[in-house]
């Protein structure tokens, strides 16, 4: 897990980060918007200790950076938004590379390393010089080689820059693995509806500060005031309809053929009241979910104007 | 896992260069090329009858000299530059591998290649050795301080690899200061007899093993603290020191990119070195050349720590931002100011430190020289060189406070005026006839000049024009710029107070 509290980051005139607290638990991928030069890759930069914080705490899977650093920087795997890579070294013999530098044991390296060309689609280009590599692919080499140590803490900066549809979707499917995994992922990006697919909370930084922070459903509602669930109903839709007239908290409804929609003021204890009263009265809902498409809204609404 | 696992066998840093620089089509030319015009010296050697002499011997240590001190150097530099200059550093520096195993594995590795081809001339070498050119104990002393020669340029390289906002021009740079120090240090014991400038390099190590004893006296009996000793162990002596700190600055710099190249308790170790091996070859720089009284030993010390002095502050002198960043950090662990011992504090503790070091130094050279001894011309010779080091310390912290990233080309373009100027003003003055009390005192504003002007006072009762110029100017910039200082400090402080609370 990731803890920080009152983290301020300095550079020369300028404060790049100012007293951020912020606690990432086990399983959960938190997303980090803002413009850019909001700070969030000073953030990122000084949670891997990169970058010696003006004062502040961070705690690394419990491991306190500032007394420890070495044990604690071990728990972490980092990647940055633009990728470098040793250009006269194969792909194989650069994860080798890292392998080796987190004590992989030799006789483990090669199936790790073939485990994970694997999963970021590199199998076919294991003995090819990275140089000739696209910037999308070495990106996915970068990711292979954030992972191959298994680092319980995940911190991507703009992982997804530069890859095509194809490596998106790799990105999402990694993403949801370390999830089920109970790993701890800071994750930013400028693509928010990719974010909203697979971030369990996200975290909105502006002028260093961070404005608004929570779990993405209620960041939504908190910032948008109700937030828009979608729901498939297979039969009772009479029933549904009058449940949901007869509900304060529910806005208009929408839609046809059993899939609705509708604005909804609640958090997640309402929406399972909701969901509960429907099939009590015998309405079967084959699905109940909040969309998570606001985030791109939330963003605007908070103030944050530019992203590129 | 062992020291040597950790630096060499299992070091990630020197695998990767083993991999990508000795793959076959990379390595066979300059192998097979090194192999082949050893093979042809030696086959001209035996040809000419000339393989034991060592005429053919310098051939082959000029030819592993372009290989590890220019190649190898370049090399080092050139990876070095190109890791930080494309970010991939900083993979390194979050990986569990330790800062000094990483310096460690791009020194070794970075110039693994010019070690391969060096070692494929070892051979020839002993061949040569073995006929004749010189004794086997000779051969591996110069081997030893070969390697030790080089790995200080390699480290050398390394730092600056590190440091340069230029990682392109890096290899050049590092270059140009390996040729300029050998031009001039092994030039000197050449066509002069001074022989101690010549130390840290290998030419001690030369004259013992291939006897030159005749030819150049003084580096076949180099001394140091008036003690005849070995060139091969004096070498290593002054080598050695200077690899380690020159190691101890790349590693804090491979640690963190905003890192200072010293800690200050670190800082004042390396000029206390400095200042004993300068007090060790104070008495042969004098004693074995000018016929000068060796009482003169305390301004060759004053000069050469003042010069340290001024260049190693510089690497200890916290910037704005890391001055403010000190105070914001105190701040809120509830301490008035940041701990003196620091990087984040200003620099006047190692300041006072090198001032104390470079009187005890002077002091303790006069005594040593027997001769005047710390005579008050002497004294204040001292006096003045402790007073530029602090001088210029208060100027670079208040300049550096003030002015932020043009703080050191403001203070360069002051040093320029009060202490080059003088010196060329009053030199020319004097080429022109001007009265020489007047161009003297021009010149002693300079403590280029003064310190000299100061000691030289005493000598014979002759009262020296321009030595009061120089205690004074001394004495009245170091109260200008105690108080430029604190001014300086005291605003910083407010401001970066200031800044938090916005």
């Amino acid at each position: 897990m990731i803890e920080v509290r009152d983290l301020r980051v300095d550079y020369d005139s300028v404060c790049a980060v100012r007293d951020l607290n912020l606690a990432i638990g086990r399983g959960e991928i938190f997303g980090l918007i803002g413009p850019n030069g909001a700070g969030k890759t000073s953030t990122m930069r000084a949670l891997i200790g990169l970058v010696e914080p003006t004062y502040g705490d961070i705690f690394l899977n419990g491991v306190d950076l500032e007394d420890k650093r070495e044990e604690a920087v071990g728990h972490v795997g980092f990647m940055p938004d633009f990728p470098p890579v040793y250009e006269d070294l194969t792909c194989r013999e650069f994860l080798d590379l890292f392998a080796c530098s987190y004590g992989i044991p030799k006789e483990h390296r090669g199936p790790t390393i073939e485990r994970y060309l694997a999963m970021v689609d590199l199998t076919e280009k294991r003995d090819a010089f990275t140089a000739g590599l696209s910037r999308g692919m070495k990106q996915r080499l970068m990711l292979a080689k954030t992972l191959l140590p298994e680092p319980a803490v995940i911190i991507l900066d703009e992982p997804a820059s530069g890859m095509d549809p194809h490596g998106r979707i790799l990105l999402k499917n990694i993403m949801l693995h370390l999830k089920s995994q109970d790993r701890t992922v800071l994750i930013s990006s400028h693509i928010l509806p990719e974010l909203s697919e697979f971030c369990t909370s996200v975290g909105i930084m502006e002028r260093g500060r961070m404005v608004v922070t929570g779990r993405v459903d209620e960041v939504t509602a908190s910032v948008l005031g109700r937030s828009e669930m979608a729901v498939e109903i297979v039969s009772g839709e009479e029933r549904f309809a009058e449940i949901l007239a007869a509900d304060p908290r529910v806005g208009a409804l929408s839609g046809v053929g059993g899939i609705y929609s509708f604005a909804f003021d609640g958090g997640r204890e309402e929406a399972s009241e909701l969901l509960a009263e429907l099939v009590g009265a015998g309405v079967r809902v084959a699905s109940f979910a909040r969309k998570k498409e606001g985030l791109e809204e939330v963003f605007l609404k908070v103030g944050a104007k530019e992203v590129s | 896992m062992s020291l040597f696992q950790e630096a060499i066998l299992d070091n990630p840093i020197v695998v990767k260069h083993v991999r990508s620089r000795l793959r076959r089509d990379q390595v066979v030319a300059p192998v097979l090329g090194t192999v082949l015009l050893c093979a042809l010296l030696t086959s001209i050697g035996m040809w000419r009858g000339v393989l034991g002499t060592p005429t053919l011997f310098y051939w082959f240590l000029v030819g592993q000299a372009a290989i590890l001190f220019l190649s190898g150097t370049s090399q080092v530099a050139t990876v070095v530059a190109h890791a930080k200059d494309s970010g991939i550093i900083d993979f390194h520096r979050i990986s569990p591998v330790r800062p000094w195993a990483l310096l460690t594995g791009f020194i070794l590795g970075g110039a693994v290649r010019e070690w391969l081809c060096y070692a494929c001339t070892l051979p020839f070498v002993l061949l040569s050795a073995a006929v004749g050119a010189v004794s086997l104990p000779g051969l591996l002393m110069i081997v030893v301080d070969t390697i030790a020669v080089a790995l200080l340029y390699h480290t050398m390289a390394a730092l600056m690899g590190l440091v340069s906002p230029k990682p392109r021009n890096v290899a050049g740079g590092i270059l140009g200061i390996v040729f300029a120090f050998h031009s001039i240090l092994l030039s000197i014991p050449l066509v002069s007899p001074i022989s101690a400038p010549a130390v840290p390099t290998i030419l001690p190590t030369l004259a013992q093993a291939m006897e030159w004893g005749p030819m150049m006296p003084g580096l076949a009996r180099p001394t140091f603290f008036g003690m005849t000793l070995p060139g091969f162990f004096l070498s290593l002596l002054h080598q050695l020191p200077f690899l380690f700190f020159a190691f101890v600055a790349a590693e804090r710099k491979m640690r963190s990119d905003r890192a200072y190249l010293y800690s200050k308790p670190g800082v004042l170790w390396f000029y206390a070195v400095i200042a004993f091996l300068l007090l060790g070859d104070a008495a042969a720089i004098l004693e074995r050349t000018w016929g000068l009284p060796f009482a003169l030993a305390p301004v060759v010390v004053t000069y050469g720590l003042a010069a340290a002095g001024v260049f190693l502050i510089t690497a200890v002198t916290p910037s704005a931002g890391d001055f403010a960043n000190g105070v914001l950090r105190a701040r809120k662990q509830g301490m008035a100011a940041a701990p003196a011992w620091g990087d984040l504090a200003p620099n006047w503790l190692p300041a006072a430190g090198f001032c104390i070091i470079l009187l005890a130094t002077s002091s303790l050279s006069a005594t040593l020289a027997g001769q005047g001894g710390w005579s008050g011309p002497i004294i204040g010779a001292s006096f003045v060189g402790a007073l530029v080091v602090y001088y210029f310390s208060c100027a670079r912290q208040a300049f550096d406070l003030m002015f932020r990233k043009n703080g050191a080309s403001y203070l360069a373009m002051l040093l320029l005026a009060v202490w080059i100027l003088p010196v060329m003003l009053g030199g020319m003055g004097m080429a022109f006839g001007l009265d020489r009390v007047f161009a003297f005192t021009v010149m002693g504003l300079s403590p280029i000049f003064g310190i000299g002007l100061v000691a030289w006072s005493g000598q014979g009762g002759e009262v020296i024009p321009g030595a009061g110029m120089a205690v004074s100017s001394s004495v009245l910039f170091s109260i200008a710029f105690t108080q430029l200082r604190l001014q300086a400090e005291r605003r910083a402080r407010d401001a970066a107070l200031k800044m938090r609370d916005v």
